[in-house]
C-alpha cells in the first residue's frame, strides 16, 4: 500500500464532496428540514401560546361568567408565558357577529359561548380561529367540566374540600430508570431521542456511502479508472475513497454536532448526554466502513446509477431498521429478538445505538456486538476491495449476484472483459 | 540489449478466446514501438496487461527488466484509448492530482502542469472545469496529464484519435521531441502512415499474435519488394504475367504492380514502355499499410514464425 497516493486520494474524494453545492444543500439541508419539520410546529405553538390570548365569554346560561374568567385565568397563567385577559360580553350589546368582527379585526383570540342550558347539557361552544390548538381547547373543556362537577358536588351537599378530592384528575410522571438512577424523563422524549439518534446516523452513513457509489460509478462511466489504475491499485482506490468520503462524514457531523451544542447553549435545556454521544461514534466508525465497503462493492459493478437503484432502498431500510420495529424495542429493549439481530451487522449500528437510547444494554453486549460488527467489517473490507478489483474494469452487463460470489474464491475465472475491443 | 519492456510469451484469453496468443515483444530503449493492427488485434490487451491493469495466464512482462511494481508504475506514462479524467474538477486540479498520485509533490505538479499548458497553448483553460472545454482539448489535457510525471516509457493508445490536423501536428513533434530526449514510446494505433513517420520498431498483432516484428527498415527490406504505380493509357491486363510481378492493383487510371524481391524496376519498365502509353511511372518503398493489408489478408495462410524477421 503507497501511503502517499492513498493520501492524494483521500484528499481529493474529500475536497471534490465539500467543494460541491449539493453537499450543503443534500447532507447539511436535510437534517435541518427535519429538525424543521420536528420543531417548527411546537415553537410555532410556543409562540402562539406566548402571545397574549383574549378571549370573550358570552354568558347566556347566567350565573356562570365570573367563576369562569377567574378560572381561565388561574388555568392558563400556570404557564410561564401564557397571558390571559377575558372579558364577559353581554350577548345583547354585542352579537356574535360583532366579536366575529373584532376577531377578525385581531382584537380577540376568540370566544367562549355558553348556553341556555349549559348547567344541565355541559355543552359550550369555543370560536376561534385556531381551534387546533390543543392546549387551549382542552384546558376550556377541562375548566367546564370541573365548573359543572363542583356546581353538582355543592347541589348534593358536598363540601368544598370534599368535592375537590373527588375531583382532582390522576397525574402521572413517568421516570427513566437508568445506570445512573432515577430521572425524570418521559418515554415520548426518549422514543424520539433513540429515532432521531438513528435517523443521525442515517443521515451521516447513506449520503456519505452514496457518494462513494456514485464516485465509483462515475469513475468507470468516464474511464478515470484506467488512467488511475495506472499509478494506483484498486486496494488502494477503493481504501483512498473510503476514507476521504468517511472524513466527509465526520465533517458532516461535526458540523451537526456544532449546531446541536449551540441550540443546546441556547435554549439552556438538558445538557450533552456524553454516554449516548460515545456510544454514536463507538457505532458510527466501523459501521461507516462496513456499508461503505458495500456500498463501493456495489459501485464496482454497475455501470450506470439505474443499476445500483435496486441494491439502495434495501441497504437503507437496513440501516433505519431499528426505527421500524422501534414500537416493539422501545418497549423491550433487551428482547431475544432484538439481542440477537443486534449481531448482524447491517444492523448492528443503528440497532445497538437504538438499544442505548432507550435502555443501556449490558456491557458485554455492547462489547460483543461491537467486536463482531468490527470482524465483519474486517471480512468485508477484504470481501469488497476483490469484488472491487474485478468489478471496477468491467462495462455493460451488471454481473449477477452469484457471478460476484464466485470471484471471491481464490479461483477466479480470467479477468472480465473491458470493453468491446479487447 | 537493453529493453525498456519484455514480454516472453504473454497469452490472456478472455472465456475460452485468446486475447492474446504466445506474444513476444522487445522494446528496446529510447525507441518508438509501433503496436499495429486491426480491431481486435489485441493492442489494447497488451497494453493493459503492461500496465499490470490486467494480468496475463501465462508468460512474463518486466519493465526495465523487472517485473512491474507499484513503484515501477510512476515511470510509466500512460495515455488509455477510451480518454477520461474527472469532468467536474478544474483543469489545473486534474493535472496536480494525476501528477500527485504518479508520485510528484503537489507542488512540482503544479508547476509542470502550468509549463505544459503553456506549452501547448492551453494555459488560460486552466481554471475551467475539464466538461467546459472541446474535446480536443480535452485530449491535450488527458495527454499533459499522461507526461507530467516525465514518465521514461510513455504507452499511448491511439495518440491521434479525436485530434484535428493541426493539433495531430503538434502532437506528433512532441512525440518525436520526446522520443529525442530519451523517452521510449509505444504507440498502438491503426493509422499507418503515423507509424512510418514516427516509429522505429513495430509489430503487427493479428487475432492475439505477432505476425510482423522488427525495425521499421527490416519490416520495409523483408516486404521489400517494392511498388510501381503508373499512370497509363491503354490494355494493361498483361502487366500481371510479366516476371518480378507479384500483384498488380488497378485503382482509377492508376495500376499499382507489386515486385517480387530482387526485381529491378527498370526493367518492368523496359517491358511495359512499348505497349502502354505512359503519364507517370514511380517507384515507391513498400508502405507499412499495404504489407499491413497485406499481411492480415492473408494471415490465415501465414504462419507467425514465417514473417517474424528479428527481434
Amino acid at each position: 500500500m503507497n501511503l502517499p497516493k492513498v493520501r492524494h486520494i483521500v484528499r481529493r474524494e474529500y475536497l471534490e464532496s465539500v467543494r460541491k453545492k449539493s453537499f450543503f444543500f443534500g447532507l447539511l439541508a436535510t437534517p435541518a428540514i427535519m429538525i424543521a419539520m420536528v420543531y417548527l410546529p411546537l415553537a410555532a405553538r410556543r409562540i402562539m401560546t406566548g402571545e397574549e390570548l383574549r378571549l370573550a365569554l358570552v354568558d347566556r346560561a347566567g350565573g356562570w361568567a365570573e367563576e369562569f374568567r377567574a378560572g381561565l385565568v388561574e388555568e392558563f397563567s400556570k404557564d410561564r408565558g401564557s397571558k390571559i385577559s377575558v372579558e364577559i360580553v353581554d350577548d345583547e350589546k354585542q352579537p356574535l357577529s360583532f366579536l366575529e368582527g373584532r376577531l377578525r379585526a385581531g382584537e380577540l383570540t376568540g370566544w367562549i359561548l355558553l348556553p341556555e342550558n349549559f348547567g344541565e347539557s355541559g355543552q359550550l361552544q369555543y370560536y376561534s380561529e385556531t381551534v387546533t390548538d390543543p392546549s387551549a381547547v382542552s384546558r376550556i373543556q377541562g375548566l367546564a367540566s370541573r365548573l359543572l362537577a363542583e356546581r353538582k358536588a355543592a347541589a348534593i351537599g358536598l363540601n368544598s374540600a370534599t368535592a375537590e378530592g373527588l375531583l382532582r384528575p390522576a397525574e402521572m410522571k413517568t421516570f427513566q430508570v437508568g445506570r445512573e438512577g432515577g430521572k425524570e424523563t418521559d418515554f415520548a422524549a426518549v422514543y424520539l431521542r433513540a429515532v432521531t439518534l438513528v435517523l443521525i446516523l442515517f443521515f451521516a452513513l447513506m449520503p456519505t456511502g452514496q457518494i462513494l457509489m456514485r464516485s465509483v460509478i462515475e469513475e468507470k462511466a468516464n474511464r478515470v479508472i484506467e488512467v488511475l489504475l495506472s499509478s494506483v491499485t484498486p486496494k488502494e482506490l477503493m481504501i483512498g475513497k473510503i476514507f476521504g468520503l468517511g472524513a466527509v462524514g465526520l465533517t458532516l457531523l461535526a458540523v451537526w454536532a456544532g449546531c446541536a451544542t449551540f441550540l443546546v447553549w441556547r435554549s439552556g435545556t438538558s445538557p450533552w448526554d456524553a454516554r449516548l454521544a460515545f456510544t454514536f461514534v463507538l457505532y458510527f466508525i466501523p459501521g461507516y466502513f462496513f456499508y461503505a465497503a458495500v456500498l463501493a462493492s456495489i459501485g464496482s459493478i454497475c455501470s450506470t446509477e439505474r443499476d445500483a437503484q435496486p441494491f439502495l432502498t434495501p441497504i437503507s431500510l437496513m440501516l433505519v431498521f431499528p426505527v421500524m420495529i422501534g414500537i416493539m424495542i422501545a418497549q423491550s429493549p433487551d428482547h431475544p429478538v432484538a439481542r440477537v439481530l443486534s449481531f448482524i451487522p447491517f444492523f448492528t449500528p443503528s440497532l445497538m445505538l437504538f438499544r442505548h437510547a432507550i435502555r443501556e444494554p449490558a456491557v458485554w453486549e455492547t462489547i460483543a456486538t461491537w467486536c463482531t460488527l468490527v470482524v465483519c467489517t474486517g471480512i468485508m473490507i477484504v470481501a469488497s476491495a476483490r469484488i472491487f478489483e474485478t468489478g471496477i474494469l468491467m462495462t455493460g452487463k451488471r454481473p449477477t449476484i452469484p457471478e460476484v460470489l464466485r470471484w471471491l474464491r481464490k479461483d477466479r475465472p480470467g479477468d472480465p472483459a473491458l470493453s468491446s475491443e479487447v | 540489449m537493453d529493453l525498456a519492456c519484455h514480454f516472453q510469451r504473454v497469452t490472456k484469453q478472455f472465456g475460452g478466446r485468446f486475447a492474446v496468443r504466445d506474444l513476444d515483444l522487445r522494446v528496446p530503449r529510447a525507441s518508438v514501438y509501433g503496436l499495429l493492427g486491426p480491431n481486435g488485434a489485441g493492442k489494447t490487451t497488451s497494453i493493459r496487461m503492461l500496465m499490470t491493469i490486467l494480468r496475463p495466464d501465462s508468460g512474463t512482462i518486466r519493465i526495465f527488466g523487472e517485473p512491474c511494481t507499484p513503484e515501477l508504475k510512476d515511470r510509466i506514462g500512460y495515455l488509455p484509448e477510451e480518454r477520461g479524467l474527472y469532468r467536474t474538477m478544474r483543469v489545473l486540479d486534474n493535472l496536480v492530482f494525476f501528477g500527485s498520485i504518479h508520485g510528484l509533490a503537489p507542488a512540482d505538479a503544479k508547476r509542470r502542469a502550468g509549463e505544459w499548458l503553456d506549452r501547448l497553448n492551453m494555459g488560460r483553460y486552466a481554471g475551467q472545469r475539464l466538461e467546459e472545454l472541446s474535446k480536443g482539448n480535452q485530449q491535450k489535457i488527458q495527454f499533459i496529464a499522461t507526461v507530467l510525471h516525465a514518465p521514461d516509457l510513455l504507452v499511448l493508445d491511439e495518440p491521434f484519435s479525436g485530434l484535428d490536423p493541426v493539433n495531430q501536428e503538434q502532437m506528433r513533434a512532441i512525440i518525436l521531441d520526446l522520443a529525442g530526449h530519451g523517452t521510449t514510446l509505444i504507440l498502438s494505433t491503426h493509422l499507418m502512415d503515423e507509424v512510418e513517420r514516427l516509429c522505429t520498431h513495430l509489430t503487427l498483432l493479428n487475432e492475439g499474435r505477432a505476425l510482423l516484428q522488427g525495425t521499421l527498415g527490416e519490416v520495409r527490406r523483408r516486404f521489400g519488394g517494392d511498388v510501381v504505380q503508373i499512370d497509363f493509357r491503354g490494355d494493361a491486363s498483361f502487366v500481371s504475367n510479366l516476371p518480378g510481378v507479384v500483384a498488380t492493383t488497378r485503382i482509377g487510371n492508376t495500376l499499382e504492380i507489386r515486385l517480387g524481391d530482387g526485381t529491378d524496376p527498370s526493367q518492368i519498365l523496359a517491358q511495359i514502355a512499348p505497349r502502354l502509353a505512359i503519364h507517370r511511372f514511380e517507384v515507391q518503398a513498400a508502405s507499412v499499410h499495404g504489407i499491413f493489408v497485406q499481411l492480415v489478408q492473408g494471415a490465415t495462410n501465414l504462419e507467425p514464425a514465417a514473417v517474424a524477421v528479428a527481434s
